[in-house]
């Protein structure tokens, strides 16, 4: 085990992937709207989704998704595209195919070529990576904690 | 969007950025504060600077979509209540009931271990969640928070549980979470392969489709993930703190039984495995009270899963155990040394504190000796001698400190 150099890659979380979803929607919107936008988001989100979502390794071989990510996405493509997904490629296909739109999103020019459904998505995302977690701890429910069970010693 | 929709739109933005606002407000009142380090400002900065970032990016024009108003609104307020809490730690962390003399050493340890420079809060809490650290605090990756309940805020010889602390910010920063990825995963699938049974419970626990597999095996690695990181941290605060960690550890939390989560391995496993990395290292050990402690039972709905996930975790210990000695090894750190635990220990039995170079899981070892020959010190009569040991530890790690600040290629 040595230090990692990219570091992004190791502190990438969940949150981080639906922080940067939030942003991506965020620019998209002011973007068709036609305000100043800044589109680096969209280029971060691609990026942190090619590091999560598993690539090919040195043997050739399709690697796993991160622990704990395959879910989340599982869920966007239930939402999104199939309630019935036919198989565990279809997903993958699913979150290469957001990454390239992300990739291509953040190199458009023009306003128009914002797209809404685009929008959607990184809302979703968003949603799966970090709504769907902290939703459950809102107040009036339970407690939220910043500091969460898991984070303790015991 | 209509009028009604875009009046409302734009009145939840206001709320806030008035929230925003008034967040920002607090922190240029908490930075008038008397910081005994620089760390606490500069995580108030820190904090600052992000959300004025946030505050910069809440325009949309008009007509914008309801739903991303909605949801950028509640994004904010949870940012803001998790980081409210974040600046309670910060402003509380200024307390004169906090060992300031750790501050140092504890650091010096941290940025030795990781090789890079870090922060370091240190904090007395109103709440017996002794510990924490930065896993939801995204705007602070390289700061360490330690919390120790009030009541007991400065005694040192609790401090040795930092190490499980600052091991969560080791696993980051030596890239575990991408070393391991694969070997978790691959496990996983192993071990559901090896399993039949178990694996086609889970699979009748679950929606009957084409990927529930692929969430089981989902599920399987994200809890051994975190149970793996969970035992480096222990065994970063073992490596460290030697047998010091192991009393603070059965002092906090011993004798076990508390409720089983999937994310942690039981109790009971965790000391055992944490007495028997101790052994590898050469590290005393009491077996009686690893003997001692018990585990709550695990929930029915969970035994399926956390039969898998046990053995998962079983199957690579070994192998994090080893790439993390070899890596604290090649820092030139090594585990406190049984020999200057004793000259500690003796400096102690005469009352006096240890005057030569010593690491603090060594100087804080010898307190837990010393406690242990002496009954726990616990009596009406005996506080006294607690105290005065107390002191013992802090004027050691002070000496420590004076040694360190002065060597010649400090």
């Amino acid at each position: 085990m040595t230090v990692n150099p990219n570091l992004m890659a190791a502190r990438l979380s969940k949150f981080k992937i639906g922080d940067l979803a939030l942003r991506s929607a965020f620019e998209l919107e002011r973007a068709r709207g036609g305000a100043p936008h800044d589109r680096r988001a969209l280029k971060d989100l691609a990026d942190a989704l090619r590091q999560s979502s598993g690539k090919e390794d040195v043997r050739g071989r399709v690697a796993h998704m991160r622990p704990g990510f395959f879910e989340p996405f599982e869920q966007l493509y239930r939402l999104r595209v199939s309630a019935e997904p036919e198989s565990m490629e279809q997903i993958r296909d699913f979150v290469d195919e957001l990454i390239d739109k992300l990739d291509a999103a953040s190199e458009a020019q023009k306003p128009e070529d914002a797209d809404e459904k685009l929008v959607d998505l990184c809302l979703s995302l968003h949603r799966e990576f970090v709504r769907r977690q902290s939703a459950e701890g809102r107040f009036g429910r339970s407690q939220r904690s910043s500091i969460p069970v898991e984070a303790l010693v015991g | 969007m209509d009028d009604h929709s875009e009046a409302a739109s734009q009145l939840r933005l206001s709320s806030a950025k008035r929230r925003i606002d008034a967040f920002l407000e607090q922190i240029g009142e908490l930075a008038e504060s008397s910081f005994p380090h620089d760390d606490g400002l500069f995580a108030l900065r820190t904090i600052r600077d992000n959300f004025v970032d946030l505050r910069g990016r809440l325009e949309l024009p008009p007509g914008a979509r309801a739903d991303l108003v909605d949801q950028t609104c509640l994004h904010i307020g949870d940012q803001v209540s998790d980081y409210t809490e974040i600046l309670g730690f910060i402003l509380r962390s200024t307390n004169v009931r906090n060992p300031f003399e750790l501050h140092y050493v504890i650091k010096r340890l941290i940025t030795k271990a990781l090789d890079q420079d870090v922060s370091l809060l240190l904090s007395s809490e109103w709440a017996f969640v002794p510990f924490t650290y930065p896993m939801s605090m995204e705007l602070l990756p390289d700061f360490v928070l330690i919390g120790n309940a009030a009541p007991e805020s400065n005694d040192p010889l609790v401090i040795p549980l930092a190490g499980h602390e600052i091991g969560h910010s080791a696993w980051r920063v030596f890239g575990c979470p991408v070393s391991y990825s694969s070997l978790v995963s691959d496990m996983v699938v192993e071990t559901l392969d090896a399993r039949p049974g178990v694996c086609a419970e889970l699979m009748r626990q679950h929606t009957m489709d084409a990927l529930a597999l692929g969430v089981i095996r989902d599920r399987c690695s994200g809890h051994v993930m975190r149970q793996l990181e969970e035992m480096f941290c222990d065994l970063f605060g073992l490596y460290t703190f030697g047998q010091s960690y192991l009393f603070a550890y059965d002092y906090l939390l011993g004798p076990g039984g508390s409720s089983t989560t999937l994310n942690y391995p039981t109790d009971k496993r965790r000391f055992e495995l944490l007495n028997a990395a101790a052994a590898e290292l050469g590290i005393s050990v009491d077996p009686v009270l690893a003997q001692r402690w018990t585990t709550a039972g695990m929930r029915r709905s969970e035994r399926s899963v956390s039969t898998i996930v046990d053995i998962a975790v079983d199957g690579l210990i070994p192998r994090i155990k080893e790439d993390l000695f070899h890596t604290l090894k090649s820092k030139d750190l090594f585990p406190p040394s049984a020999e200057v635990t004793n000259s500690v220990l003796k400096s102690f039995g005469h009352n006096e504190p240890y005057c030569d170079d010593a690491t603090l899981g060594e100087i804080i070892s010898a307190g837990w000796l010393y406690l242990r020959q002496n009954d726990g010190l616990a009596e009406a009569e005996q506080r006294r001698r607690y105290k005065v040991l107390g002191d013992l530890v802090l004027k050691s790690v002070e000496v420590a400190e004076y040694l360190d600040r002065t060597r010649p290629d400090a």
